[in-house]
């Protein structure tokens, strides 16, 4: 018996899930990225982040460079608002220096999705 | 407290349906993890992301990959202007930790009205740059090239700088090169027995495209390394003689400045192969005959083993004299090329 001190039961069973299919003797590069993208679908941030955390201290390679992807994918051409709302992130910025950064640089507030709040 | 937000990733037609419950997990992320997420970003989207919270604004201050493209950034009013403070900004708040990939794509120069500022790369240099590639005009005057070929770290290197005649620097302190790639560089009239290539000990692929060398006599290179180099479509190259000392060249990539590839032309010039002091490999005859018998030749020649201790010189030769005005047939064969493990050459003829 291991104890595995730093991971919670589901996440390391969802671990476990990913790392069955990839082991398949039998399962082609095409059906593994399939596998990927179904088992990555509809995941929760927070279970993003568990999975990352997990597939780190596992150094399991392959689900943690998924998993970062599909983090950083969430972010990919949103605004700066729905970034922080949607991973919940806390500004810890004063509004003087949000006012100051919206200045400086408005081009970041430019050409995002119009779906973005 | 629950939150319910449902969005859409629209790159990459994946839907990212997320659901936050709890408190922010973001904080308890190692810095690392934190790092991996924002280097898959691409640079403007990853400075957009850090303008967002200061944990990611940590984070972006150590990314070790900078890639700044012009083309990608938003196009707002004043982009140029824009385009620079951000970069500016970039690089003085970097933090001490090295930085492996830096590009600067300010290309193409027509649409691009930023200029490359030697203190970004000064910044790239001090960073200890793996990969250093700069496309664009260069501003004021200020020599890049002996910062630049004194940069230890640097791996991989791409110059595409327009506009620059390119002073080559007094010393090359580059051991661990594989990799050069010169564009559109105006090579300096330099003395001819000068061997310009040859300070590269690592050097594995070396190209030059539309790199001006009519000031070039003859271009030599000498390497241990050297597996892969192309020249293409450079002016002047129809008067500039190669030596190449490569034993370990194993594709030799030559096209020519005619972009009409497919439509060959007499050529006023041809290709003579010489081996050893025998130029009975001498041929002529029609564009096409002559492109494809040289390359049968070789290919014929690169087969036998005469040829792995055979020596040769390929030379630019008009009408059967040597040209550059000697004269005469070129007697001096000391600095020859040498292709021990020679198996594709591509030589395509040109008017």
């Amino acid at each position: 018996m291991i104890p595995l001190p730093l991971i919670d039961g589901r996440t390391l069973a969802r671990v476990i899930t990913y790392l069955n299919k990839h082991t398949e003797d039998d399962a082609s590069d095409e059906a593994k990225r399939k596998f990927d993208e179904e088992f990555l679908y509809g995941m929760e941030v927070g279970v993003l982040y568990d999975a990352a955390l997990a597939a780190n201290y596992l150094d399991i390679g392959g689900l943690f460079h998924e998993v970062c992807q599909r983090i950083a994918d969430g972010m990919m051409n949103k605004s700066v608002e729905w970034v922080r709302k949607t991973f919940h992130i806390e500004s810890e910025f004063t509004s003087e220096e949000e006012v100051q950064i919206k200045k400086e640089y408005a081009w970041a507030w430019e050409g995002v999705d119009s779906n973005a709040d | 407290m629950v939150q319910i937000i449902e969005g859409e990733s629209s790159s990459s037609n994946r839907h990212c349906r997320t659901i936050i419950r709890g408190a922010d997990r973001l904080s308890t992320l190692p810095q690392h993890i934190l790092t991996e997420i924002l280097s898959r970003l691409s640079t403007v989207e990853a400075a957009r992301v850090s303008f967002g919270s200061r944990i990611w604004m940590t984070t972006w201050h150590l990314l070790p990959n900078l890639v700044f493209d012009y083309s990608q950034f938003p196009n707002v009013v004043n982009k140029a202007h824009s385009f620079v403070r951000f970069v500016d900004w970039t690089v003085a708040h970097h933090d001490e930790s090295d930085v492996k990939i830096f590009e600067l794509q300010l290309g193409p120069t027509t649409y691009c009205e930023a200029s490359i500022k030697y203190q970004w790369v000064e910044f790239a240099i001090r960073h200890n740059v793996q990969k250093l590639v700069l496309h664009g005009r260069v501003c004021g005057t200020q020599n890049l090239a002996n910062s630049i070929f004194s940069c230890r770290s640097l791996v991989k290197l791409e110059l595409s700088v327009n506009e620059l005649v390119f002073s080559w620097p007094e010393t090359i302190q580059l051991p661990n090169l594989k990799k050069l790639k010169l564009k559109f560089l105006l090579l300096p009239q330099m003395i001819s027995n000068q061997d310009l290539f040859s300070n590269f000990p690592a050097l594995e692929k070396f190209s030059m495209f539309f790199c001006n060398i009519a000031f070039f006599d003859v271009l030599s290179i000498s390497s241990s390394r050297l597996t892969k180099f192309t020249m293409s479509a450079c002016p002047g190259m129809e008067s500039c003689s190669i030596r190449l000392q490569t034993p370990s060249l194993a594709k030799f990539i030559y096209t020519s400045w005619d972009p009409r590839e497919s439509v060959l032309q007499v050529p006023p010039c041809g290709f003579s192969l010489v081996v050893d002091g025998d130029d009975s490999c001498m041929c002529r005859g029609s564009p096409d005959e002559l492109s494809r018998t040289v390359v049968k030749l070789t290919r014929e020649l690169f087969g036998t083993s005469y040829i792995t201790k055979g020596r040769w010189l390929i030379q630019m030769s008009q009408g059967g004299v040597v040209n550059r005005g000697s004269g005469g047939y070129v007697t001096d064969y000391d600095s020859v090329g040498d292709f021990g493990d020679l198996n594709d050459v591509t030589i395509k003829n040109f008017g």
